[in-house]
């Protein structure tokens, strides 16, 4: 066993932490956070070698860490763990940033001859109204497809009801509805293989992203607790402030063992269902909690609107609520408990 | 970064789990069996000819030089077998190790061999009734004599003592001076006059642990272990070997123990119970975060030869985990966890676990001591002592 990052690995991760403190410092997240501007940086992305299909899970794991870190706001994710697989799988590749929406519920694909059309509402989808083209999980009469649809093409209406008051606005949903939307199939999935395999990458890479979210709550805390100095003394001295982020520590690092846990499983695929529960369960509470601990380290400063900690805790928020439509638990206790 | 063992390690784990199934007790339903003292030995004996004490060690002592790795896969697949620690486990994982850095060539030839076939079998003299958490501060003299010391105090929270041979032992050579530097450490015999062992009653009933009196117990001067005014670093360097695989074998140990809670609640027919299966779920996303954490620091040891910040986390949250697992093992009881005792399921087994691992969060460093080392140490806040 070697359960550490490689040295290749490592310096993968160095790298994308160097550019994006480079290029999201605080100031700018909170300039983007409030602007609410999409801001997708598509042809970065693809020159820093993000979205070559040769990354395995393991390295999606480690840059989505830092993409959280920095709360970097392109749909990377999205893009890099469940769509482009799915263009892959046709053999093309998508001309910029795409979204994705795994709702085969909810959504049909009807075939008239060689143009097949899409039926149905997608559900909170991150980015819809923010990229060209949306890959759509659709049932067919032979079971579950991936198709491509345009976002701004005939028959879709992306629904702006939930106006700009998403808990994260970099994190941007809205429900789309689709009523003979012509699109493209890029896989038939009868046995839905494709589908599990991209809902677990994405699920994956979210919960990688949720410590780094907690990571960075963490950093901004100690920092704090280090230099911010009451009755004389440093605050961080004082065991009462101590020792809660000695825990939100342990918070990160535990949380940190499942994500690499879950990727190195999906690295050998296939399978990774509970790992990736684990991974997302132990994760989003992290972020959460490490960013509640962290608001409470600053004090006054921690609850305003200007101090920007405020937008890691809505990425963390966001995260909790958008993964628990996975139930993490509830797959965790049929594999237990069956 | 890979899960999967080498291929090396698979024929090692292979072997370690052959052996411990001809040789193991087979793990049976219910409570885990309790092993008496002889049975310990003999297992421990039949262990160490095998090749299994040592593994990590030198092998011009007796050991096999091989990694860390190696290690934890035994460890490992021991606890899950549910076979005992080797008797002389806080000789072979602590004070061999200590021995083999800071010991004489006299000492290494007389003690390492031993140690590994368990006729040496050792305890540790480190908290004082007085001396807790701040262990520089004991209170056990040792004087200066003809034959080269003369020891007295008391020793407290002392494991395997009521078997042990001998004792390395932390006691105040020098009355003046910085605290840190007046401590000295000793190879103590005990079997010498003067040294008294009495069992130390946990609230659960069981004594693991023990008191050691000592009362003009004559030490030679060659049983200092490291130079006078060091026992300090000494005593650093035995409590940092407990670190190493020592996290594996707790998570390891924890597994068994969560695979009971699951056993008992289907046992109890309480597995379909939602608020059940939720804690239950938790547990094990807690448990597995321990184990892989376990592995991740394992691994940045091997890497780094350091083990890694992560490592420091493991015990804090292992007692919390393993106290949580106790409680929902009486919770799943009912009204039964008022009783106690062979007539109640598994013999009462869940409520002595239940008043046992409240020991869990204060052995071996407190749960206040060790985030206080993740605070200073890791997260390098400013001390809160000064």
């Amino acid at each position: 066993m070697d359960f550490y990052p490689t040295r290749t690995q490592a310096d993968l991760k160095a790298t994308a932490r160097r550019y994006l403190d480079d290029r999201y410092p605080l100031e700018r997240v909170a300039q983007l956070c409030q602007s609410g501007t999409p801001h997708e940086h598509w042809t970065e992305l693809a020159e820093l070698g993000w979205l070559d299909a040769e990354l395995g899970t393991v390295e999606l794991a480690l840059i989505a860490e830092e993409t959280g870190r920095t709360l970097a706001p392109a749909l990377w994710y999205a893009a890099a763990g469940a769509a482009l697989p799915c263009y892959r799988a046709a053999g093309v590749e998508p001309h910029g940033p795409v979204a994705f929406a795994g709702s085969v519920a909810t959504c049909d694909a009807r075939n008239g001859g060689e143009r097949w059309a899409l039926h149905g509402r997608l559900a909170l989808v991150p980015g819809s109204r923010s990229v060209g083209e949306i890959v759509v999980a659709a049932s067919t009469a032979d079971g579950p497809a991936l198709f491509a649809i345009s976002s701004d093409g005939p028959g879709v209406a992306v629904l702006d009801h939930y106006g700009v008051d998403s808990i994260d606005p970099l994190r941007r949903q809205a429900d789309v509805e689709l009523s003979a939307a012509p699109a493209r199939l890029l896989a038939a999935d009868p046995d839905g293989r494709l589908l599990g395999t991209v809902t677990e990458r994405t699920g994956m890479m979210l919960a990688s992203e949720g410590v780094g979210v907690a990571e960075r709550g963490l950093e901004l805390a100690v920092d704090h607790a280090t230099n911010r100095v009451q009755f004389g003394k440093p605050i961080g001295s004082y065991q009462a402030v101590a020792h809660p982020l000695a825990e939100a520590y342990a918070d990160v690092e535990l949380a940190r063992s499942l994500v690499y846990r879950a990727a190195c499983v999906l690295q050998d695929g296939p399978g990774g269902e509970a790992e990736v529960a684990a991974a997302v369960h132990a994760s989003t509470r992290c972020a959460v909690s490490v960013c509640e601990t962290a608001v409470q380290t600053f004090g006054g400063t921690g609850v305003t609107w200007e101090f920007p900690l405020h937008w890691w805790y809505r990425r963390a928020l966001w995260l909790d609520a958008h993964l628990s439509r996975t139930g993490p638990l509830d797959t965790i206790a049929d594999t237990v408990l069956g | 970064m890979r899960l999967s063992d080498s291929e090396r390690e698979r024929e090692f784990r292979a072997a370690v789990r052959e052996w411990l199934d001809a040789n193991g007790a087979p793990a049976g339903p219910g409570a885990p069996r309790v092993w008496d003292a002889a049975a310990l030995r003999e297992w421990s004996r039949a262990s160490w000819k095998a090749g299994y004490a040592g593994i990590t060690w030198p092998t011009e002592y007796g050991g096999r030089a091989l990694d860390g790795g190696y290690q934890a896969i035994h460890t490992e697949e021991c606890a899950l077998a549910e076979a005992p620690d080797h008797v002389n486990v806080i000789g072979t994982n602590m004070v061999g190790p200590t021995i083999i850095r800071y010991g004489t060539d006299r000492q290494r030839s007389a003690f390492l061999p031993r140690i590994l076939s368990g006729d040496a079998l050792f305890c540790q003299g480190f908290s004082e009734p007085e001396a807790g958490s701040d262990l520089a501060a004991v209170r056990t003299v040792a004087r200066s004599h003809a034959d080269g010391f003369v020891l007295d105090g008391e020793k407290v929270w002392s494991s395997y003592a009521h078997l042990a041979d001998h004792c390395l032992l932390l006691a105040r050579t020098e009355p003046e001076g910085p605290k840190h530097e007046a401590l000295s450490c000793f190879l103590i015999d005990m079997r010498a006059p003067g040294v008294e062992v009495r069992p130390l009653r946990q609230m659960s009933g069981d004594a693991d642990f023990s008191r050691i009196a000592l009362t003009g117990v004559v030490v030679p001067e060659d049983r200092l272990l490291g130079p006078r005014g060091g026992g300090w670093r000494v005593a650093m360097t035995t409590l940092a070997h407990e670190r190493g695989t020592f996290g594996i074998a707790l998570t390891a140990r924890l597994s068994v123990q969560f695979a009971r809670l699951v056993r008992t609640a289907i046992e109890l027919g309480k597995d379909r119970d939602p608020v059940v299966r939720k804690d239950i779920a938790d547990l094990h996303v807690q448990l597995e975060a321990l184990r892989h954490t376990g592995y991740r620091a394992l691994a940045a040891l091997e890497r780094t030869g350091e083990p890694g910040p992560e490592s420091a986390i493991l015990k804090l949250r292992w007692s919390s985990v393993n106290q949580r697992v106790a409680a929902l093992g009486c919770h799943l009881l009912g009204e039964q966890a008022q009783l106690g005792g062979p007539g109640t399921f598994w013999g009462g087994y869940w409520q002595r676990q239940r008043l046992r691992s409240r020991t869990n969060s204060i052995e071996g460093g407190t749960s206040e001591i060790l985030r206080g080392v993740v605070a200073e140490r890791v997260l390098r806040l400013p001390r809160s002592r000064t």
